[in-house]
């Protein structure tokens, strides 16, 4: 019976491994059939030829230092602000509340109508901070829903019993929310990166051209010229590196992880 | 009284970073003249089947998402896969796989399945979002076993597992999904942009393809517009989507 | 009145292939009849032939008679025509009779002077009054069905909008039809009418089917100009129309109406040609010249599989020489992804040089290679600089259809008079004093040159790329910078970002009231009088209307290089896909249309002397393009910042400079 049911469970699985196998997994073998070949009509193998000529290209380097910059800039600021303001909203009542759902409204926004009024709104900056900031503004509250609802999981009585303990309120909130709310918080520091991937779209629309100041030239602005240049090999090299590199990336928090809570 | 003084700055703070937030839309808002939305709604005819189409795609998304997700999350977590260390990773890596990579191939594989330029081409690829089912896992990851396995021994048939035990339970994250893909299906430019041709198909948020010169300004009218179905939707499941992801034991 | 008639004309069989046929190279296909024959008639009003093609009728201006003829020339009879002469009017016009048209044994006309639309019986010459109109209507064409006729008109004299009208034979009631701006009408088959209408989506066809009184769909068509007039073709169901905006014929089934065929006969410099179809003859006149044509246009028209091609602009079709080609506009995005994902649904691709889309797709290799032996008379004759700028690898990976070369049309005696000679002048700082010398001497209304500013910014990245980028960084560049600051708005007198002086005014003679003839006549005086500066981009008309005529000569737009080396030339470039689905077909199109436009001295592409005209303009066109080079240029979006400049947007030079420096080098560089 048991066995049966196993079985049974394990096609559930089916149709969205059928539908992930055709839409994502053959896709990316594809990719990485596309970054080993001299271009797509001439199908010769030459190994990793493509991977050396774009690893050597100054500008995908130059964009590769600009989206680890950004991510480095943002995704922090992103979670820190997520987290503060989320245990500020939650901790205000009603108005709070009521100003919480607010935050979702730019997530709603179709990026087109939004850009155009932000363009208007920032003058000439000489750096990447407008694109920060469309980024913070647009996604902040996504990361604040899922903060604010894993604060709320939290029982009262443990704050009730650390204020009693005289805890203020950076203790309260470092010693008893961020480990409870440790792995939500994770999980956004996660989407935080998959977003700054996104802002492709809103500063495209920002500076309006396919070859923006050298400061905000991301990996994502490489890979989209290579396209329009037809030149697929590389934009399908650099989509391996990148997911390599975040393969490693997950790789390493999911296995630090693993040990912390393997040590408690 | 210290506290009540904290309370009232901290008030006072969250309404300026409201306010920041806000800014751009309140300036949208006051850029939409009250023309244009006459003009979208009454006049253009093209809004409106956009707007459907949309809303079409959305919500197909949204709730095949998750659909599917509920049922492939349940598969996973309980069907005690040897290497669900492994397959949660692979779901991690996909979720953050950029777009552009796959667009080139999907087009390939949905040409040679003959789904271009059909509606199918839209909705079927996001139902399977690596995101959605993810995020249901982790919510099935909370789900205590006793609960199933108790109408385990009473039938044996999985769908009334599914229906009468597992979906209620997991009704607020399901909630959270469809809402989360909702927001994605209704914002998606690139697909309907690449893999559908004809107009009668294309959604409202490539609307600025299609626009004609001297239309620019209504883009701040058609934006509002499109914020309210979501609003709406976001209103409803405020309470389901905090309560869902609340659940979440990532 | 009736006696400028007695004119006899005629000829039979005149042997004119005309341009954008061509001669074919392979002789595999059987000779279809190709000849156009030619009615001359002085005082050409109105014309139609029967169905069976033996008959022509014609009217002509002071005569109220219809004259039948054979179709062999043979004057028949002349029938009076007198029935409505009791219906008097107030308003008197003219007495003479238009708009032809023959169903079975009814001819069918229409006299303005009283608004009175006739039926007469071709066997026994009685007439009838089957409708009166009110309002001294225009019309510009009538179509017969069985118990209606369908009036496309101007209802009143000076509303300029058409309108298509049904009169009931039976009744002699006129009703006007519900559809929005008519442009050209045909009988269909039993009961229906076919209409050519236009909004804001375009062009597209209706047929309205009088027992029902119901419009069918639209069939739309991706034309971007009209056809002036339309026939059906009940056993082809295909209609034929004639697109004056290009002198082409056009051949489609109104059901797949995105799938054309054009084609080149009797060219036609008039808008209402009154076409029709009798037998396997298309029937048009031109009633300016007083002539009326009739030739076999499915001997033009290639009987081939449909042909899918892309385009990123329709404005850039080529001619299509007879097969059937489905063109469908197409964004870049969209285009790179289909290329790239090797699709397999069209065929060609037609794309310009000034899109950096080209190169694109030739460093993809994303085309396939045309065989040398297919093309070859194209090769032998055209420039070497075309052959040069279509290898690459060795293969020939696109074909130039249609050449563009600024220049400058110039009075050698005009300019003599202010002391001007277009051999001094070399670079554009010459061009703008002696422009401005002009325009001080009074010549403010008689010509027209303007230097787009992104001419000179062209100019100089062609000139100085080197190594795969260009340096901005030159002396000569913020020369070159000052100037265009300098003179944008200067001297335009108008707001502009491009250096202009002042334009030719032809308002003032479409406003004379004279018939097209003579307004064509005093135009051209007007313009020989002038200094006569004309910018030229190189279409065909730009040079036809100088063509023959005494004293004008042309010469490339003084640039940067002082007269020295080559001129710039861009291209309309056909590029086929490696994956097309009907490749032979599409070999052979692309082999029709080179031998066809290699031939045809209006494209400019053949190197042969001989076929160009021997007068002092031609040899001047032919020197210019002869010293042409291809130029493949890059994206505009790398030179927002040099438009901003002259805009006053920025105001640093050396930040324009760097910026410029800096989006080139991100553009090769990548």
């Amino acid at each position: 019976m048991k066995r049966k049911y196993r079985f049974k469970l394990k096609l559930c699985v089916l149709p969205a491994a059928a539908g992930l196998l055709v839409f994502y997994f053959l896709p990316f073998l594809k990719v990485i059939y596309y970054s080993f070949i001299k271009g797509q009509y001439q199908k010769s193998f030459v190994g990793f030829a493509n991977y050396i000529d774009v690893l050597k290209n100054k500008y995908f380097q130059m964009a590769c230092l600009n989206t680890l910059k950004m991510i480095v800039c943002c995704v922090p600021v992103f979670l820190a602000a997520a987290v503060l303001l989320s245990i500020l909203y939650c901790g205000s009542g009603v108005v709070g509340n009521f100003l919480r759902k607010l935050t979702i409204l730019p997530l709603l926004l179709p990026s087109v109508s939004v850009v155009a009024a932000f363009v208007l709104l920032f003058a000439d900056v000489d750096s990447p901070l407008p694109v920060y900031v469309l980024f913070l503004w647009k996604y902040l509250g996504m990361g604040i829903v899922i903060v604010s609802s894993a604060l709320t999981a939290v029982e009262p009585q443990l704050y009730e019993a650390a204020r009693m303990d005289g805890a203020g309120f950076w203790a309260l909130h470092g010693r008893i929310t961020l480990p409870i709310c440790a792995r939500p918080i994770g999980f956004t520091a996660v989407l935080g990166v998959v977003y700054c991937f996104r802002t492709f779209r809103e500063s495209y629309l920002y500076y309006g051209s396919n070859y923006p100041p050298d400061y905000s030239y991301t990996l994502q602005y490489y890979m989209n010229n290579q396209f329009l240049k037809l030149n697929y090999q590389s934009m399908a090299v650099s989509s391996i590196l990148i997911t390599l590199v975040l393969a490693a990336f997950i790789a390493v928090c999911t296995g630090s992880r693993k040990e912390r809570s393997g040590n408690r | 009284m210290k506290k009540q003084f904290g309370k009232i700055i901290a008030v006072i703070f969250l309404l300026m970073v409201s306010g920041v937030l806000l800014l751009p839309v309140i300036f949208m808002v006051r850029k939409a003249a009250p023309g244009d939305f006459y003009f979208l709604l009454i006049e253009k005819f093209w809004f409106y089947p956009k707007f459907w189409n949309s809303l079409l795609y959305a919500a197909g998304i949204g709730a095949g998402a998750s659909l599917l997700s509920l049922l492939t999350a349940f598969g996973l977590t309980k069907g005690e896969f040897r290497y669900g260390k492994a397959v949660s990773f692979l779901l991690l890596l996909l979720m953050l796989m950029p777009l552009q990579t796959t667009l080139l191939p999907n087009y390939i594989g949905l040409r040679d399945l003959g789904l271009l330029d059909t509606r199918r081409a839209l909705i079927l690829p996001m139902i399977c979002s690596p995101f959605a089912i993810y995020l249901m896992c982790r919510y099935m990851e909370g789900m205590p076993d006793e609960s199933w396995e108790a109408a385990r021994l009473e039938t044996g048939s999985l769908f009334q597992i599914l229906f009468h035990v597992v979906f209620p339970q997991m009704r607020a994250c399901a909630a959270a999904v469809f809402v989360f893909m909702f927001a994605e299906g209704f914002n998606m430019i690139e697909q309907p942009m690449y893999y559908v041709k004809q107009d009668k198909l294309k959604p409202l948020s490539i609307i600025t393809d299609s626009m004609q010169a001297g239309e620019e300004p209504l883009i701040y009218a058609i934006g509002i517009v499109c914020m309210i179905p979501l609003l709406f939707l976001y209103g409803f499941y405020e309470e389901e989507l905090a309560d869902g992801l609340g659940m979440l034991k990532v | 009145m009736r006696n400028k008639i007695g004119k006899i004309f005629l000829l039979m069989a005149m042997c004119f292939v005309v341009c954008a046929c061509g001669k074919k190279a392979g002789e595999e296909k059987e000779q279809a009849d190709r000849t156009i024959r030619r009615y001359e008639m002085p005082g050409l009003l109105g014309y139609c032939v029967d169905e069976a093609g033996e008959y022509l009728y014609c009217t002509v201006k002071g005569s109220s008679s219809v004259y039948q003829y054979g179709t062999d020339g043979s004057f028949i009879k002349e029938i009076a025509v007198g029935v409505d002469a009791e219906e008097e009017d107030v308003q008197v016009y003219q007495d003479d009779l238009t708009s032809l048209c023959i169903r079975g044994n009814s001819l069918y006309c229409f006299r303005e002077k009283n608004g009175c639309l006739i039926e007469i019986n071709t066997e026994t010459g009685e007439g009838r009054v089957c409708g009166r109109l009110t309002g001294i209507p225009t019309i510009r064409k009538i179509a017969a069905q069985q118990d209606t006729l369908l009036l496309l008109m101007f209802p009143e004299m000076g509303v300029g909008i058409l309108q298509t009208v049904l009169l009931d034979l039976q009744t002699g009631e006129f009703t006007a039809l519900a559809i929005e701006s008519p442009i050209a009408i045909t009988s269909g088959m039993e009961g229906d009418y076919w209409i050519e209408a236009y909004d804001d989506n375009g062009f597209y066809f209706q047929k309205y089917n009088t027992d029902t009184n119901l419009f069918s769909e639209q069939y739309r068509t991706n034309f971007m100009e009209e056809l002036s007039d339309i026939t059906y073709v009940q056993e082809e169901n295909a209609i034929y129309g004639y697109m004056p905006a290009d002198l082409q014929y056009v051949r489609l089934v109104p059901e797949q109406a995105l799938v054309a065929a054009r084609f080149s006969a009797q060219r036609l410099y008039q808008y209402d040609c009154n076409m029709m179809m009798a037998g396997v003859r298309l029937f048009v006149s031109d009633t300016t010249l007083g002539n009326i044509y009739s030739f076999e246009p499915l001997a033009y028209v290639e009987d081939n599989t449909p042909l899918k091609g892309y385009v990123l602009d329709l404005a850039n079709v080529p001619d299509w020489s007879g097969y059937n080609i489905d063109l469908e506009e197409l964004s870049w995005d969209a285009l790179a992804l289909k290329v790239l994902a090797g699709d397999s649904d069209y065929d060609f691709v037609v794309l310009n040089t000034d899109m950096p889309e080209a190169l694109a797709i030739r460093d993809a290799m994303a085309y396939y290679p045309i065989p040398e032996n297919r093309i070859a008379r194209y090769l032998d004759e055209c420039y070497p600089f075309i052959r040069e700028a279509a290898t690459y690898r060795g293969d020939i990976w696109m074909l130039p259809v249609n050449l563009y070369a600024s220049g400058v049309v110039y009075r050698e005696d005009n300019l003599a008079e202010y002391g001007i000679r277009m051999e001094n002048i070399r670079t554009y700082e010459d061009f703008c004093v002696v422009a401005k010398t002009l325009y001080d001497a009074g010549q403010t209304d008689h010509f027209s040159v303007g230097y787009p500013n992104s001419a000179l910014l062209k100019e100089y990245i062609r000139l100085n790329r080197k190594e795969g980028t260009v340096d901005f960084d030159t002396e000569e560049f913020r020369r070159l910078l000052d100037f265009v600051k300098g003179e944008y708005g200067a001297r335009a007198g108008f707001r502009s970002s491009d250096i202009q002086i002042n334009f030719m005014d032809y308002q003032e003679f479409y406003n004379m009231d004279v018939d097209d003839v003579e307004r064509q006549e005093l135009i051209w005086e007007a313009f020989l009088k002038t200094v006569c500066f004309e910018q030229v981009t190189g279409y065909n008309w730009d040079y036809e209307k100088y063509e023959g005529k005494e004293g004008f000569h042309v010469c490339g737009m003084p640039t940067l290089s002082g007269g020295e080396g080559t001129y710039p030339v861009l291209a309309d470039i056909i590029i086929i896909n490696p994956n097309a689905p009907n490749l032979d077909a599409v070999l052979d199109f692309v082999e029709d249309m080179s031998n066809s436009y290699i031939a045809n001295p209006g494209r400019h592409l053949s190197a042969e002397e001989s076929i160009y005209g021997t007068d002092a303009f031609s040899r001047d066109v032919y020197a210019l393009y002869s010293n042409g080079e291809i130029d493949f240029e890059l994206p505009d979006e790398l030179f927002t910042s040099y438009y901003s400049y002259i805009a006053g947007e920025i105001t640093d030079k050396e930040k324009v400079i760097a910026e410029l420096n800096r989006t080139v080098n991100m553009y090769f560089g990548e």
